[in-house]
C-alpha cells in the first residue's frame, strides 16, 4: 500500500491541506506546533475512524471556529489499483471508490474489509502499536499485548475468526463467575439452586417421613380395630357367663338367706312357746304367798327399828336411873363430913377461947381449925346441893320413860294393825312372803323380756305368718333356681372368671384408647401423598436444573481450557517466527551486539540474550534507554512485517531516534531506508538528524 | 334398562415428574375432572357409578383428598357407587378405604373388599355387582371375583383392576386377566381399571377398560374419557364420553429453521392453552441468536418462557443432545486456525472420553463453534 494524497478539509490546525506522497521516506520537517502530529492522526483517522461515530474525541479534532466537521480525502495505491477514500465526519458520508474499475463502496463493512486487506493491520491499534511509531511511544506494544496477541491469532488464521478467542474466553469467564457466584444476600445462580435443593431436600424427607409414619399408623390402626373387634367378642362372651355365674351365685346366696331366716323364725317361735309356758308357771308359784306391798314392808321394817331404838333407850334410861339413885344415896349419907365440922367448930371455940384468954399462942390453932370448919361447911353445903341436882334428874328420867312407853305402845299398835291386814302373825313372815313374792314376780319379768326378745317387736302371730312365708318363699326358688344352678361355680372359679373379664375389659379399653388415638392422628395429619409428590417434582425440577448448570459450567470450563489451548498453539507457531525476526534486526541495529530474543506467550514480554552476561535478561532492567528503544523498534518492525505480511502498510515515525545515540541514529537510519524499499515510511521531524536519507522532503510551513 | 358410568384411574394426588411448580395445577385439575365425572353421572341420571380402582394415586393421601372424594360421592345422592381398591391404593393393612369414620361414608357408596362376600346386590336395580381389592400393588392372581349363581339378579356386573393378559406382553404379576376367564365369567358388563387408555376388552361379556378420566402423561393414547353403559335386554349400547381436559403435547423443533426469535413464538403460540403441557425438543440449534445458551440451566430459553409461560400450564423447553455427526469439523478448517485448531482438540477428546462425558464435549465442542464463528452472541 502507498499514500498518494491526503486531503483534509477542517482538520486540527489544518482548515484546508492536502499533501501528496511518494515511495521511500517521506521526510516531513517542521518546527514544534507547525501539526506533525496532527498530520499522524490524520493520517490513522482517515485509515480507521468511522465518519458516522460521535465521540467526542474524534468530533474535538474539527478546527477550531468551524460549525461543520472535518472532511478527508485519501488517495492510496495497492496491488497496481488506485483507491479514492473519502470520509466526511459531518454528514457521515463514506465512499470508497477504486480505478480503473471504477467500482465503489459505501457501506462500512465492505470498505472496512478493503483497507484491513490492503493495509495488512487490522485495527486502529494494533496500527499504533507496530507501524506508528510516535515520539516517545517506541514501547507501545506493550501496552497492546492482547491486540497484538488477537492480531497475531488472526494473523496465523488469516483473519477466519470472526470472534477473537480472548473474547470469548472473557465472555464464558464473566458466564462462569455469575454461574459460581456465592453471596450471601444476592445469592448466584448455582448457589441458589444449591439452597433451593437444600430446602426441598430437607422438606421433602420431613414429609416423608410423616407419610412414613401415617402409613404406619394406618396400618396399626387396622391392626388395632380387628384386634378390638376380636377382643369385643371375647369380652361379650365371657361377661355372659360372669353374669350368669354371678346371678346363680346370688341366687346360691338368697337361698341361703331365706334358710336361715326360716331357721331364726323356727328359734324364735319356739323360745316365745317357752317363755310362755315358764312364765306360766311362776305365776303358778307366786300365787302361794302373799303379795306384800313394798310400802307395808318397808313400813313394818320401819316400825321394827324403831321399836328396838326405843327398848334400846329405855334399857340405857334405866341404867342410868340406878345410876343417879347409887349416886344420891352415897351423897346422903355423909356423917363423917359433919363429925368434922361439928369437932372443927369445938376446936375453933376451944382454940379461940383459950387464946384468948390464956394463950395468944393458940390463935393458930384457932385459925387453922376454923379453916377447916370453913370447908368443911362448904363441903357440906355442896353435898347438899348435889343431892337435889340428882334428884331431879332422876324425876326427870322416869318422865322420859313414861313417854317412851307410850311411844312404844303405839309403835307396837301399828305394826300389829299391818300384820292383820294381811293376816300375817309376825313381821317375820311378812318379811318372807314380799322376798318370796318379789323374786317370782323378777323372774317373770326377766322371762317376759326374754320374750320379747325373741319376738323381735312382733308379736308370735306376725311370727307364726312369716314363717309360712319363708316356707313358701324357699319352695319356688327351688325351683326357680334350677336353670341357672349349672352356672354355679365355686368361689375361686368365679374369681378367676371375674379377674379373666377384668384383664379382658382393660386390654379393650387400652385398645380403644390406642384406636382414638390413631384416629385422631390421622385425621390430624397434615400431609399426604400430595404434598410429598409436590416437593418431589420441585426438588426434581430444582436438581435437573442443577445438573445444568452444572453440566453448563462444566462446558463452559471445557470451552475456555479448549479455547486457550488451541490459542497458545497458533500463538505458538508465530512467536516462532516473531523471534527470529526481531532477532535478525536487532542484530542489524545492534550490529551483532545482541543477537537473539525471545518472547513470553502470555504476557509478550521479550528477553535478550546478553553475550556479556551470558544469560537471558530483562531488557527493562538492565539495559539502557538507547538500547532498549532500540530492540523496541526491532521488534516493532518484526511484527510489523509478520502482522502487515506482503501488504506493506505506510510506516510513521514520528522523531523515532531522539533517544538514540549518533552510532545508534546511523544504525537505526540505515536500516530504514533498507525498510524503505518495501514500506512507504513518513518521518516527521524538527531536527535535521535525518537529512540526506528522505526520497522526498516535505516542509510544513510554520 | 340399567345406565352405568365406568372410570378408573383417577390417579387423584399423583406426582409428575418433570413438572416442577405445575405438578399442583395439574392435581388440581384431577379433582376438577372427577367433579366433572360426578356431574355427569348426574346430569345422565345413571343408576351406577362403577370406579374400578386407582381412584387415589396412594394410600397415603390426605384426609382432606379423602373427604372431598366423599363429598362428591355424597353428592350423587341415590346413584349406587361401587368401587374396588387398585394397585395404588391397594387395600393392604394401610389402605386409605380402611378405618374411614363411618359417619363420613355417605349411604350409597360400596366399598367392595369383602373376600368372602365379594358382591353387593342392589335389588332396586335387579343389579349384583361384584368385585375383589387389590391387596397389593403387584400379584399374579387374578382380580376378576368369581358369580354367584345363587343371586337371582338381572344383571351382573363385575369390577376389576388388573392387567389384561396378551400373550407374550403381559407382565405375569400385574394381576393378570385372561380372556378364557373373561368368557366362563358369566357377567354381563365387566369395568376394569389400570390402563389409562379407553379400549374394548372383549365382547361377551361386554368388557372394557374405561381409560382415566383424564390424561396422566406424554403420550397417552385415547384416555381422558369415561364410558357411559346402557344394559338392556337386547344390544347393549357402550358411549365414550371425553372428559379430559388437559392436553400433553410433545413437539421438535429445528431452531435453523426460523429467522428470528419471534418466528419461533409464533411457532409455539399455535399450540397454547390454559390446559396445555407443552414440550419443545430443540434439534439443531446452530444460528438462531438470543434464544438459547445449552447447558445452562433455567437459563435455557428463559426469555421465550418468559414470554409464553403464562400461555401454558405448563411448559418445558428442551435442547436434545447435539449429534454426534455434526458437518462441524476441524477437517473442513485449516489447522492453522484457532477455530481449526479448537474443534482438532475438542475432536481429540471427544474420541478419548467416555460415554457419560462425551455429550458434554460434543456441546462444548458445538458451542465454542458458534461463538468462534460468531452465530453465538457474547
Amino acid at each position: 500500500m502507498r499514500v498518494e494524497k491526503l486531503g483534509l478539509k477542517r482538520f486540527g490546525k489544518f482548515d484546508k491541506f492536502e499533501i501528496r506522497l511518494s515511495k521511500g521516506i517521506n521526510l516531513i520537517k517542521g518546527d514544534n506546533e507547525a501539526g506533525k502530529s496532527t498530520l499522524v492522526e490524520a493520517l490513522t483517522c482517515a485509515l480507521y475512524d468511522d465518519p458516522k461515530s460521535t465521540k467526542k474525541e474524534l468530533k474535538d479534532k474539527t478546527s477550531w471556529g468551524f460549525q461543520k466537521d472535518f472532511e478527508m480525502k485519501l488517495d492510496f495505491e495497492a496491488e497496481g489499483n488506485s483507491y479514492s477514500l473519502e470520509k466526511d465526519f459531518d454528514s457521515g458520508f463514506l465512499k470508497l471508490s477504486k480505478t480503473p474499475s471504477g467500482e465503489s463502496w459505501e457501506d462500512k463493512k465492505s470498505i472496512e474489509e478493503i483497507i484491513n486487506q490492503k493495509i495488512g493491520i487490522p485495527t486502529k491499534e494494533v496500527f499504533l502499536a507496530t507501524a506508528c511509531v510516535q515520539q516517545d511511544e517506541i514501547s507501545r506494544l506493550d501496552s497492546s499485548v492482547e491486540a497484538i496477541k488477537d492480531k497475531l491469532e488472526s494473523l496465523v488464521t488469516g483473519g477466519e475468526e470472526k470472534v477473537k478467542a480472548s473474547k470469548i474466553i472473557e465472555h464464558i469467564k464473566e458466564k462462569m463467575g455469575e454461574l459460581k457466584k456465592v453471596g450471601t444476600k444476592n445469592l448466584g445462580i448455582i448457589q441458589k439452586y444449591e439452597k433451593d435443593r437444600e430446602e426441598l431436600t430437607y422438606e421433602l424427607e420431613k414429609v416423608r417421613n410423616q407419610n412414613k409414619k401415617m402409613r404406619e399408623s394406618q396400618s396399626e390402626l387396622t391392626e388395632s380395630s380387628s384386634r378390638l373387634g376380636k377382643i369385643s367378642k371375647e369380652s361379650e362372651v365371657k361377661k355372659e357367663l360372669l353374669e350368669k355365674a354371678e346371678a346363680a351365685s346370688g341366687l346360691e346366696e338368697k337361698q341361703r338367706e331365706l334358710e336361715e331366716r326360716f331357721h331364726d323364725l323356727n328359734t324364735r317361735i319356739k323360745q316365745t312357746q317357752n317363755s310362755e309356758r315358764v312364765v306360766r308357771k311362776l305365776r303358778e308359784e307366786a300365787s302361794k304367798y302373799i303379795a306384800v306391798s313394798k310400802e307395808d314392808k318397808d313400813k313394818i321394817d320401819e316400825l321394827e327399828a324403831k321399836l328396838a331404838f326405843l327398848e334400846e333407850k329405855k334399857n340405857e334410861w334405866v341404867r342410868e336411873e340406878e345410876e343417879l339413885k347409887s349416886v344420891l344415896m352415897a351423897s346422903s349419907n355423909n356423917r363423917t363430913l359433919k363429925i368434922l365440922a361439928l369437932s372443927a367448930l369445938g376446936l375453933t371455940l376451944l382454940f379461940g377461947f383459950l387464946a384468948y384468954f390464956l394463950k395468944p399462942v393458940l390463935w393458930g390453932g384457932a385459925g387453922f381449925t376454923f379453916i377447916l370448919l370453913l370447908v368443911s361447911v362448904f363441903k357440906l353445903l355442896a353435898q347438899k346441893s348435889e343431892r337435889h341436882f340428882y334428884s331431879q334428874q332422876i324425876e326427870q328420867k322416869r318422865n322420859r320413860l313414861q313417854e317412851l312407853e307410850r311411844d312404844s305402845y303405839e309403835l307396837t299398835t301399828s305394826a300389829k294393825n299391818i300384820l292383820s291386814k294381811y293376816n300375817l302373825v309376825s313381821s317375820q313372815v311378812l318379811r318372807e312372803n314380799y322376798d318370796h313374792y318379789r323374786d317370782i314376780e323378777r323372774e317373770i319379768k326377766n322371762e317376759l323380756s326374754r320374750y320379747e326378745g325373741w319376738l323381735g317387736g312382733r308379736n308370735a302371730r306376725d311370727l307364726e305368718s312369716e314363717l309360712k312365708d319363708v316356707t313358701r318363699e324357699l319352695a319356688l326358688w327351688d325351683e326357680k333356681t334350677r336353670d341357672l344352678k349349672p352356672f354355679i361355680l365355686k368361689r375361686e372359679e368365679l374369681i378367676q372368671l371375674q379377674n379373666e373379664v377384668r384383664e379382658i375389659e382393660e386390654k379393650k379399653k387400652n385398645l380403644e384408647i390406642k384406636t382414638i388415638a390413631l384416629k385422631k392422628e390421622l385425621e390430624m395429619a397434615e400431609c399426604g401423598a400430595e404434598l410429598e409428590a409436590s416437593l418431589e417434582e420441585r426438588l426434581d425440577y430444582t436438581h435437573k436444573s442443577l445438573m445444568e448448570l452444572q453440566k453448563g459450567l462444566e462446558i463452559y470450563e471445557i470451552i475456555q481450557g479448549t479455547l486457550e489451548e488451541a490459542r497458545r498453539k497458533v500463538i505458538d507457531t508465530c512467536v516462532g517466527t516473531l523471534e527470529e525476526e526481531t532477532s535478525k534486526l536487532l542484530q542489524e541495529m545492534t550490529a551483532g551486539k545482541y543477537s537473539q530474543v525471545r518472547f513470553d506467550k502470555e504476557s509478550f514480554r521479550f528477553e535478550v540474550f546478553s553475550d556479556k552476561l551470558k544469560d537471558w535478561v530483562d531488557p527493562q532492567k538492565f539495559l539502557s534507554r538507547g538500547t532498549l528503544d532500540q530492540i523496541y523498534l526491532a521488534c516493532r518492525l518484526a511484527l510489523l512485517n509478520l502482522i502487515s505480511e506482503d501488504k506493506n502498510p505506510v510506516v510513521i515515525m514520528d522523531d523515532p531516534f531522539v533517544t538514540f545515540d549518533k552510532h545508534r541514529r546511523k544504525n537505526a537510519l540505515k536500516l530504514l531506508k533498507s525498510l524503505s524499499k518495501k514500506y512507504q515510511i513518513l518521518l516527521l521531524t524538527c531536527h535535521d538528524f535525518y537529512d540526506g536519507y528522505e526520497d522526498q522532503l516535505i516542509e510544513l510551513p510554520a | 334398562m340399567i345406565k352405568i358410568l365406568h372410570t378408573a384411574d383417577i390417579h387423584l394426588g399423583a406426582k409428575f415428574s418433570g413438572l416442577g411448580r405445575s405438578g399442583d395445577r395439574v392435581r388440581a385439575q384431577l379433582k376438577k375432572t372427577f367433579m366433572k365425572v360426578i356431574d355427569l353421572a348426574l346430569e345422565k341420571n345413571v343408576d351406577l357409578l362403577l370406579v374400578a380402582g386407582d381412584l387415589f394415586n396412594s394410600n397415603q393421601i390426605s384426609r382432606a383428598t379423602l373427604g372431598f372424594i366423599l363429598g362428591e360421592f355424597a353428592r350423587l345422592g341415590k346413584i349406587h357407587v361401587c368401587l374396588v381398591p387398585g394397585t395404588h391404593d391397594c387395600y393392604d393393612n394401610s389402605s386409605i378405604y380402611r378405618n374411614i369414620e363411618p359417619s363420613l361414608v355417605p349411604p350409597n357408596f360400596h366399598l367392595l373388599v369383602d373376600e368372602e362376600n365379594p358382591f353387593v346386590f342392589f335389588e332396586d336395580l335387579g343389579v349384583t355387582v361384584y368385585g375383589r381389592p387389590n391387596r397389593s400393588n403387584r400379584g399374579g392372581e387374578s382380580p376378576l371375583p368369581a358369580l354367584n349363581q345363587e343371586f337371582n339378579s338381572r344383571f351382573n356386573l363385575a369390577l376389576a383392576h388388573g392387567s389384561f393378559q396378551i400373550p407374550s406382553k403381559s407382565q405375569e404379576d400385574d394381576f393378570p386377566i385372561t380372556l378364557e376367564e373373561l368368557e366362563k365369567s358369566g357377567f354381563d358388563y365387566v369395568a376394569l381399571g389400570h390402563w389409562h387408555s379407553t379400549q374394548e376388552v372383549c365382547k361377551k361379556p361386554l368388557t372394557y377398560y374405561s381409560g382415566s378420566p383424564e390424561q396422566l402423561k406424554f403420550g397417552e393414547k385415547d384416555s381422558g374419557n369415561v364410558l357411559l353403559i346402557e344394559l338392556n335386554e337386547g344390544l347393549p349400547r357402550v358411549e365414550k364420553i371425553k372428559t379430559g381436559e388437559l392436553k400433553w403435547q410433545e413437539m421438535e423443533l429445528e431452531l435453523d429453521k426460523f429467522k428470528n426469535p419471534s418466528e419461533l413464538l409464533r411457532e409455539i403460540e399455535k399450540y397454547e392453552g390454559e390446559q396445555n403441557i407443552l414440550k419443545v425438543r430443540f434439534k439443531e440449534n446452530l444460528g438462531l441468536k438470543g434464544f438459547s445458551e445449552p447447558g445452562s440451566g433455567e437459563q435455557d430459553f428463559s426469555r421465550l418462557k418468559e414470554v409464553l409461560d403464562d400461555q401454558f400450564l405448563h411448559l418445558e423447553l428442551e435442547q436434545m443432545p447435539q449429534p454426534l455427526n455434526s458437518d462441524i469439523s476441524s477437517k473442513n478448517l485449516p489447522q492453522h486456525t484457532v477455530t481449526g485448531q479448537f474443534l482438532k482438540i475438542m475432536e481429540e477428546k471427544i474420541s478419548s472420553a467416555n460415554e457419560e462425558n462425551r455429550e458434554k464435549y460434543q456441546q462444548a465442542k458445538i458451542l465454542g463453534y458458534l461463538y468462534l464463528s460468531g452465530k453465538e452472541g457474547i
